[in-house]
């Protein structure tokens, strides 16, 4: 069973957040601008970091098998349209980004990237909308773990037509119970004078994790030196 | 004298009629607002802070009339805070460094890092941890913790130790106790701690106040036609026929023991 992602990110040893981000754009960019054989380098380097990093390899891995049947069925029809060659570039550039991609939302918080985007002037409602609606997400999803937990318990899910009935009540009561949460969140907000502004994590910079660059750099030195 | 409530009337747009004319005042330390469920504890407790704003009747603090524009609703929650009951009503945001430095920045407090800091070293709490993710005993020490970044001069306290542990009931104890320049409005209907705990005890039955007094006073035969029983403490003290201050059980087996 894979834990939740946030769960992932908050046990990252990695723990320098514009570090992290800086490291994602320009290993982005730089996955663009390499060749296949120093992509499957780069992929290589990435799942090393993710193993020096805390996260688990085995979790990593099986985040990464997600998009695996798209990616199967993709390669098909790329293969029959665009021949072989083709394909395998098409393959190894989106398994590397999807590794890249993982790897930043496995390591850094919504909490860190809110403190990221208010950094850069991000729109200060979209991020309020953001840092509320995670919030919220979480508060729903303990209320769903719950009320499937209630209903499979007296064998609400036994057969389809009892799932179909159980999921209609778990829906409706997930509505009832987001409107009464709504309003108690919205008393939380003014009890402590809630003016739109909201609090940003420390930032920590650690001298060890600059070492996060030796990736596009390392793919880059062999880029240039045509490897 | 810290809160006055005159003629207090509120319902809920649903119709019910939650406080029926609270006619209150609060000038002790420590006043424990008992009651069975729904008899308006809560309520009470959010009309306190301006978060319900009463249909009639009105709220004095120190003196002043509570009025309910920005202005007013700013500088009271400067001074009072709350806990509620349940802490996932209450948390807010998706860290605890968040949560604890939230109230702080919406007030305007500058150079407020020390005091969060300070604030997660007493409670022993790690800032980086995702708020979700918490035990319901560490999200009530979150909450509390949150709600005293602020040095409130008040704390507003529902049902604090419900859902506790016994050693984390505890250590909220411990910590309760030594907030000595805090005033500690609690509502709680656990008899026990009520008489532990409280300078003074309200009793509330359906929406009224029905006793109010010293809690060796509140405690005897009267409560009994309300449904609560006497402490087990004080049937202790009445059963050796002891004349002791401490309304701490552990204490007075002690002294009994000597």
């Amino acid at each position: 069973m894979i834990p939740k992602i946030d769960v992932i990110a908050e046990q990252c040893k990695i723990k320098s957040t514009y570090i992290k981000v800086v490291f994602f754009l320009i290993t982005f960019i730089v996955i663009w601008v390499i060749d296949t054989v120093e992509r499957i380098i780069l992929l290589v380097l990435i799942l090393l970091a993710v193993r020096f990093s805390g996260i688990s390899l085995r979790i990593y891995l099986k985040i990464l098998s997600v998009p695996v049947i798209f990616i199967t069925l993709s390669s098909v029809i790329l293969v029959i349209a665009y021949g072989l060659e083709y394909m395998l570039e098409i393959l190894i550039r989106t398994i590397t980004s999807f590794a890249l991609m993982s790897f930043f939302i496995t390591s850094i918080t919504i909490s860190e990237i809110y403190t990221v985007l208010k950094k850069m002037r991000f729109p200060t409602f979209l991020l309020e909308i953001l840092v509320i609606s995670y919030r919220i997400i979480s508060v729903l999803l303990e209320e769903i773990y719950r009320i499937r937990i209630s209903q499979e318990l007296r064998n609400g899910y036994s057969n389809i037509k009892r799932s179909l009935l159980s999921l209609t009540y778990l829906i409706f009561l997930l509505l009832i119970r987001s409107i009464n949460k709504t309003r108690t969140y919205i008393l939380a907000l003014n009890s402590r004078y809630y003016t739109g502004k909201l609090p940003e994590v420390p930032v920590i910079i650690h001298r060890k994790d600059f070492s996060l660059f030796l990736i596009p750099i390392i793919t880059l030195i062999l880029k240039l030196l045509e490897f | 004298m810290i809160y006055r409530i005159i003629n207090l009337h509120y319902t809920y747009p649903d119709g019910t009629n939650a406080l029926k004319g609270i006619n209150l005042t609060i000038n002790k330390r420590r006043t424990v607002i008992l009651g069975h469920n729904g008899s308006g504890k809560t309520t009470l407790l959010f009309c306190m802070i301006g978060l319900y704003k009463p249909q009639t009747g009105y709220i004095e603090f120190e003196g002043n009339r509570l009025k309910y524009d920005k202005k007013s609703l700013l500088s009271l929650r400067k001074k009072v805070s709350i806990v509620f009951q349940n802490p996932d009503d209450q948390i807010v945001m998706p860290t605890v460094y968040q949560e604890i430095s939230f109230g702080l920045i919406n007030m305007n407090i500058k150079n407020f890092e020390d005091n969060v800091k300070d604030i997660m070293k007493k409670f022993k709490l790690d800032g980086n941890r995702l708020t979700h993710n918490l035990s319901f005993g560490e999200k009530k020490k979150v909450c509390l913790a949150s709600a005293l970044a602020l040095k409130p001069k008040v704390l507003l306290l529902d049902e604090p130790l419900s859902g506790l542990d016994y050693p984390s009931r505890l250590e909220f104890l411990d910590i309760l106790h030594e907030l000595k320049d805090t005033y500690l409005i609690v509502t709680t209907h656990d008899i026990e701690f009520a008489y532990e705990f409280a300078e003074e005890v309200v009793l509330l039955m359906d929406g009224k106040v029905v006793l109010v007094g010293d809690p060796d006073e509140i405690f005897n035969e009267r409560i009994l036609k309300y449904g609560y029983d006497i402490p087990k403490t004080l049937k202790l003290k009445q059963f050796f026929n002891v004349k002791i201050e401490s309304r701490n059980f552990d204490e007075i087996l002690r002294r009994l023991k000597k």
